[in-house]
């Protein structure tokens, strides 16, 4: 059965997100850390809050409002797609802990 | 320990002992205008002892020891005593102090608001806040400033200013009174250095912490020129700024953010006292 | 609840005043090469009173850079470039880089300005620079 990884966005009382510039600034409580967020994350975070969990969802929520671009001067990421470059966002707040991954059996949620 | 005094300094207590008279002397002099605190309970205790007992005569040599310290601080010989206690009081504020959000910057007031300066070691910040402070500022503090964690507002911590080699001279043109100097400390780890006491009625009013209201980040010795320091940019150098921020959790973070969301920055670069005065006065205008 | 980004959004500041802009004109949005980085942690400072703590220090050619050749005139040239040499790497001050005195071959100016996200130096970069490198 296919497969899908869900990205779940840590319970809300768990951080804080607060908007200083163009970027923003989070608190994660249960790490105590402090994270500087830089274009897309802010992005990504808003479109998880509106619900969105899978990366082919996050990406039809961030194309509903933006242009995606590519960055000039990334001769290695020529080749990358707009998936692949967000799910690796996607992994790098796994990494840092506000975010879970989940893989579900595509359909699981119609069986139950 | 043979000899002892206590300092108040702001908000924080220190108790300082010593194997020697010559370093509490000269600690004495240099906080004679400050509170009396004799009888108060101490935030923290410095010790300053002799590395053998027999180096307490011979080549006497200054180890420092406290509540908070770093592995590797090394002995200093007993002539910069001054500065070894200085430096030790430092340290306990640094590593042990969580009432406040601690900053390393300047801090003098006005109308009743607080002007920040941050910066390295060399960057004018410790003589502009002494400059200013013989202009008709008050002087909060020439090393650290102390965020309030629920108002906001500045604490400050007005130790005798530690003037650093051409600083010494500059200090002189503009501090009229040479009682007001320390002895000068000479090939000390960080060149020649000479305390200066803060004007009597900024230690009378040291109790008295005020909301901030714009935050510099001064360098002397460059061609006139403001620049502003974007909240990010300046969030993240304030957190770098902070020997405390990462411990005071979340109560830190919610303070720094409040801080540069109301409060503007700028990065001043001036190679004269007149300049530094006259763009200190222009970006005050501006947010007042 | 407590992410407050809506309730800023009302009290004015820079970044909004571009927003009247960005509702007529979709606003474009970067993603990011996969080996990049957006996200910046915040790491604890060394507790220090001999010195500051504000000397974030940038070292180019980054080792993900390197090695670089430059021609006579200090601009960066392909290795079989004739009369090309190596650039040795060299260490500059946060603040310096932030004010534009970085002295010596352009090189050194344009690695900076090439550091990318996961680089060494790059923290230390964006955070003097208070924005998204581009």
């Amino acid at each position: 059965m296919p497969q899908t990884t869900h990205y779940i966005l840590d319970p809300l009382d768990n951080w804080i997100r607060e908007t200083l510039d163009e970027m923003q600034v989070l608190y994660h409580r249960p790490s105590g850390q402090t994270h500087v967020l830089i274009e897309p994350v802010p992005q990504i975070i808003d479109a998880m809050l509106q619900g969105a969990e899978t990366p082919d969802e996050v990406m039809t929520a961030l194309n509903a409002q933006y242009d995606l671009q590519s960055e000039e001067d990334e001769p290695e990421a020529e080749n990358e797609d707009d998936l692949t470059r967000l799910t690796a966002r996607l992994d790098e707040m796994v990494a840092l802990g506000f975010v879970r991954r989940e893989v579900r059996e595509q359909g699981n949620k119609d069986a139950l | 320990m043979r000899y002892e005094c206590r300092i108040h300094v702001g908000p924080a207590i220190f108790r300082i002992g010593s194997d020697w008279a010559q370093p509490i002397e000269q600690l004495e002099a240099l906080y004679q205008s400050y509170p009396d605190c004799d009888d108060a309970i101490a935030d923290f205790t410095v010790r300053l002892e002799a590395q053998r007992f027999y180096r307490r005569w011979f080549r006497p040599s200054v180890r420092l020891s406290g509540d908070y310290m770093l592995p590797d601080a090394s002995p200093l010989p007993l002539a910069q005593g001054l500065l070894a206690a200085e430096m030790a009081m430092n340290l306990q504020m640094a590593l042990g102090w969580r009432r406040h959000l601690l900053l390393h910057a300047s801090a003098v007031e006005r109308d009743g608001k607080v002007l920040l300066m941050t910066g390295e070691s060399g960057s004018g910040k410790s003589t502009l806040s002494a400059l200013l402070a013989e202009h008709g500022w008050r002087f909060l503090g020439d090393e650290f400033a102390l965020v309030d964690l629920d108002s906001g507002d500045i604490h400050g911590f007005p130790r005798a200013i530690s003037l650093k080699n051409s600083a010494i001279d500059a200090a002189r043109d503009f501090v009229g009174d040479d009682a007001r100097f320390g002895p000068l400390l000479t090939d000390t780890p960080k060149g020649a250095i000479r305390h200066l006491q803060p004007p009597e009625t900024a230690i009378a009013a040291m109790g008295e912490a005020a909301p901030p209201a714009l935050l510099l980040y001064p360098s002397f010795g460059y061609t006139r020129a403001t620049d502003p320091v974007p909240p990010t940019e300046n969030f993240v150098r304030l957190t770098q700024a902070s020997t405390n921020y990462v411990a005071l959790g979340e109560a830190g973070f919610s303070a720094l953010v409040n801080l540069v969301q109301t409060v503007p920055a700028h990065a001043i670069d001036f190679e004269t006292t007149d300049e530094a005065l006259e763009l200190v006065e222009d970006l005050w205008a501006s947010v007042v | 609840m407590t992410d407050r980004k809506t309730d800023d959004a009302e009290t004015p500041n820079e970044a909004d005043s571009g927003n009247e802009s960005f509702r007529q004109t979709r606003r474009a949005l970067v993603l990011g090469a996969v080996a990049s980085s957006a996200i910046v942690s915040v790491r604890p400072a060394l507790a220090q009173t001999a010195s500051s703590v504000l000397t974030c220090e940038i070292t180019v050619p980054a080792k993900e850079q390197g090695p670089i050749y430059v021609d006579a005139y200090g601009n960066i040239v392909d290795r079989k470039t004739e009369g090309a040499t190596l650039l040795p790497p060299r260490t500059f001050k946060g603040e310096d880089v932030r004010r534009g005195r970085v002295r010596g071959p352009r090189a050194y100016r344009d690695l900076i300005r090439r550091l990318r996200p996961g680089q060494s130096g790059f923290t230390c970069y964006a955070s003097i620079q208070g924005r998204r490198l581009g």
